[in-house]
């Protein structure tokens, strides 16, 4: 389907392109939220990624998907804005105290809005690399060796940051469902 | 290892289908306006350098016909000696030369 629509855009039909903007926005701003922490500088950077897309759809050769070539683009625009703003949150993890899995559950205690909201919180209060990570390999559902091709980050890299990842929001959904039980109660 | 794949199916039972939405409404209609006004730019941007080198070739070629027949002029023209409008020429062939190099860029490398 996506070579179709490059086909249309390329052929001068613009309002194709409007196909891979409603397909493609909120993986994107899911995963340039996931680095920026920020919905408006994540708004910015996905328009950015949508445009630089248009404007090199003709360089786009087919070698790999279009979703991984554009979050490709995605990516390398989040993390140029988030060292422009400063706002890098790249910090290694010095939590130590992991949480079995047994102890939080999310899911069965808490409304799917709820868990919406305190899962997005729990990634935003994580480093930007270990929540990219997160949102790739569970939300997006890519595999790692997708996830080495959209970052450039090597394989064990990838499984490392994920098993900090992991711990990290397990600390925080901890810390976030213990206050919320104080308040509760 | 089994306890690698248990946190790994927690996450993914916890995590799938709570990715973020875009919250902005309007965000597909801006876009798209703004993609509309980079197709224009581009447009008129081509069409700009299809011109340039229009002139471009118009002025190199009145430059060599210019070249080939001031020879045949007499040595003193409109009260400039000889050498005065070689120079001339000289300077307007290096200004062609300078153009020319900032259009090649222009044409050959704006995306980069």
């Amino acid at each position: 389907m996506d070579e179709l629509y490059i086909k249309k855009v390329l052929d001068g039909d613009i309002d194709a392109f409007r196909y891979f903007v409603h397909q493609y926005k909120d993986r994107a701003y899911n995963i340039a939220f996931s680095v920026l922490k920020n919905e408006f500088d994540a708004c910015d950077t996905v328009q950015e990624a949508f445009i630089i897309a248009f404007r090199k759809l003709g360089k786009f050769r087919g070698r790999s998907k279009f979703a991984t070539w554009f979050y490709r683009i995605v990516i390398n625009e989040a993390l140029k804005s988030s060292k422009k703003t400063g706002k890098e949150k790249f910090f290694t993890d010095t939590r130590t105290n992991s949480v079995d899995p047994g102890h939080i559950e999310i899911k069965d205690n808490l409304s799917r809005d709820q868990q919406k909201y305190y899962i997005g919180l729990a990634l935003q209060n994580i480093p930007s690399n270990e929540a990219l990570t997160l949102t790739l390999f569970y939300i997006e559902e890519q595999t790692i060796e997708e996830i080495r091709q959209l970052t450039g980050w090597t394989e064990s890299k990838i499984k490392v940051l994920l098993h900090r990842a992991r711990k990290s929001m397990y600390h925080e959904l901890n810390i976030l469902l213990s206050t919320e039980k104080k308040t509760l109660y | 290892m089994e306890n690698n794949n248990n946190h790994d199916k927690y996450f993914r039972d916890m995590l799938s289908g709570n990715g973020r939405e875009m919250p902005f409404s309007d965000f597909e209609d801006k876009l798209m306006s703004e993609i509309c006004r980079e197709h224009e730019r581009n447009n008129s941007f081509i069409k700009n350098i299809k011109l340039s080198w229009l002139f471009f070739f118009l002025g190199l070629v009145s430059g060599i016909v210019l070249v080939i027949i001031t020879p045949g002029f007499s040595e003193s023209y409109a009260d400039l000696d000889g050498d005065l409008l070689y120079g001339a020429i000289i300077f307007i062939c290096l200004f062609i030369l300078l153009f020319a190099e900032k259009l090649f860029r222009l044409s050959f490398n704006r995306h980069n």
